[in-house]
């Protein structure tokens, strides 16, 4: 008796071969294709962003709120770098795709002429902007503070209060005592210790992850605003890359003082703006920009008696 | 005999089927392609269209940026033709400025007859202030605003309608 055993032919291992290789080469193709799919979707994304920052800059107002809805769950990695005249600043987004999982990191848009405070990696559906324009003494760029997380302001000072309450910022609470905030918030004390971010009004200093930075102005200021909501490292980054251009605006105004030179519009703030451009160009931290606020306001008040203000 | 006969005729079969195995791929390659180049062309098209987008935006928002806001502080679309001229001076002697705002071609002209280009010789008796002109290919967008300057013949400060002109870059 013979025992049948389980005859393939040839034909039949051709076809599982070939097959087999078929599909994982289908596999792979699709794998890559979905995933380049995603990085093209995530780097429209960061595009698209940059693009929609244009219309919440400020023109004549003090300060604007608005927000961006995204279609899912997005990352927005802020980066910052203060090389070059002015600096650069990058956005990249990641989708969660599928399985839960972030997606591959689209390419970063990359922009000189604006200052995104955030911190450097935020995730959520909703991002928020509050924008203020930053004088010292003359508008030198709009601050841009973005956030996707919730805040709760312990105790805050009254002029804070009536400004952001103005606007109307859904992810802002106002309480006095730190067991009123919310769960997941990231809590601000304006007085008092053991918050996420702790704000010295007296020093003008914002300490958060044990890292303290400074503000120049009195309470109310975009910078002050900049420092709560901001990532220590990408605050000081941003305050460097906007004194360079603050430097740069006072040549530009100083080359506009001697073209007026000899007409009835004329002015001698020239030497005096240059001295400042010289000043600003060479801030290391936030820690000088007291000396800076004290020099611009001498600005101020030379440019206010002119005739015809150059700012 | 018979042994051949089989043998022949399953080498036929998989002739038969890898030809098969053989068309599918290039069906599905040419399938491939053809979805990746409709991709790729509304990528390009979707991208072009938030280039535009942006600079729409930018010709609105850049006469209220610091190098172009007039003084006053309550006119949001008027721009300060003095500086303006100053800017296109330091555009020229240095690279300061070069690519801050991102777009092939930046102008700011006084709505007038004859379009004079500013020189250091002529200004302010110009229409036209260039201060970026790239010899590639680009659309451009526009934007009607005031042109605000100091006029030493009335000794007043004296305001023009004007145009601000942004390049959209092509790809």
């Amino acid at each position: 008796m013979k025992s049948r055993g389980l005859e393939v032919s040839f034909a039949w291992i051709f076809a599982i071969v070939v097959g087999a290789l078929i599909l994982f080469l289908a596999l792979y193709a699709t794998f890559n294709f979905i995933s380049q799919g995603q990085q093209q979707t995530d780097t429209e994304v960061a595009a698209q962003l940059v693009a929609l920052l244009s219309p919440v800059e400020t023109g004549i107002e003090s300060g604007k709120y608005s927000q961006i809805q995204f279609n899912g769950e997005t990352r927005v990695i802020n980066r910052c770098s203060n090389v070059g005249v002015f600096g650069e600043q990058s956005i990249a987004t990641q989708v969660r795709s599928f399985g839960n999982e972030w997606g591959e990191e689209g390419v970063a848009i990359r922009i000189r002429n604006k200052y995104v405070f955030s911190a450097s990696s935020e995730e959520g559906t909703v991002l928020h902007l509050f924008v203020k324009p930053l004088s010292m003494p003359y508008k030198v760029g709009d601050v841009i503070v973005a956030t996707m997380d919730n805040y709760c302001f312990i105790a805050a000072p009254n002029d804070v209060f009536d400004e952001l309450k103005a606007l109307g910022m859904p992810h802002v609470s106002f309480v006095e005592r730190r067991s009123q905030c919310a769960a997941g918030a990231i809590s601000v004390c304006f007085s008092g210790t053991g918050c996420g971010v702790q704000v010295d009004l007296a020093r003008r200093a914002v300490t958060r992850d044990s890292k303290t930075v400074y503000y120049p102005d009195a309470v109310g200021q975009p910078l002050l605003y900049a420092a709560i909501f901001s990532d220590p490292d990408v605050y000081e980054c941003h305050v460097k890359r906007l004194m360079k251009r603050a430097a740069e605006l006072a040549e530009v105004y100083a080359d506009k003082a001697d073209l007026l030179q000899g007409s009835a519009c004329s002015s001698d703030l020239s030497t005096e703006l240059r001295s400042y451009a010289q000043f600003t160009r060479t801030i290391t931290s936030s820690g000088s920009l007291g000396s800076v606020a004290r020099e611009a306001e001498q600005l101020e008040d030379a440019n206010n008696v002119l005739a015809c203000r150059l700012f | 005999m018979c042994l051949l006969v089989g043998s022949s005729r399953g080498q036929l079969k998989i002739q038969q089927m890898a030809f098969v195995l053989v068309a599918l791929m290039i069906l599905f390659g040419l399938i491939l392609v053809f979805y990746a180049s409709l991709k790729t062309a509304s990528l390009r098209t979707s991208a072009e269209d938030i280039r535009e987008l942006q600079s729409q935006e930018q010709a609105r928002k850049i006469v209220g940026s610091p190098e172009f806001n007039y003084p006053s502080g309550s006119c949001a679309s008027c721009a300060d033709f003095d500086k303006a001229f100053v800017l296109k001076r330091r555009v020229q002697q240095s690279e300061t400025y070069n690519s801050f705002w991102n777009t092939p071609l930046l102008q700011i002209k006084k709505v007038a007859e004859n379009e004079i280009e500013c020189t250091s010789q002529n200004y302010p008796n110009c229409s036209t202030i260039t201060i970026y002109n790239s010899t590639n290919s680009f659309s451009s967008v526009s934007s009607f605003i005031a042109v605000c300057f100091y006029d030493s013949t009335i000794r007043k400060e004296r305001c023009d309608l004007g145009k601000i002109i942004l390049g959209v870059q092509r790809t």
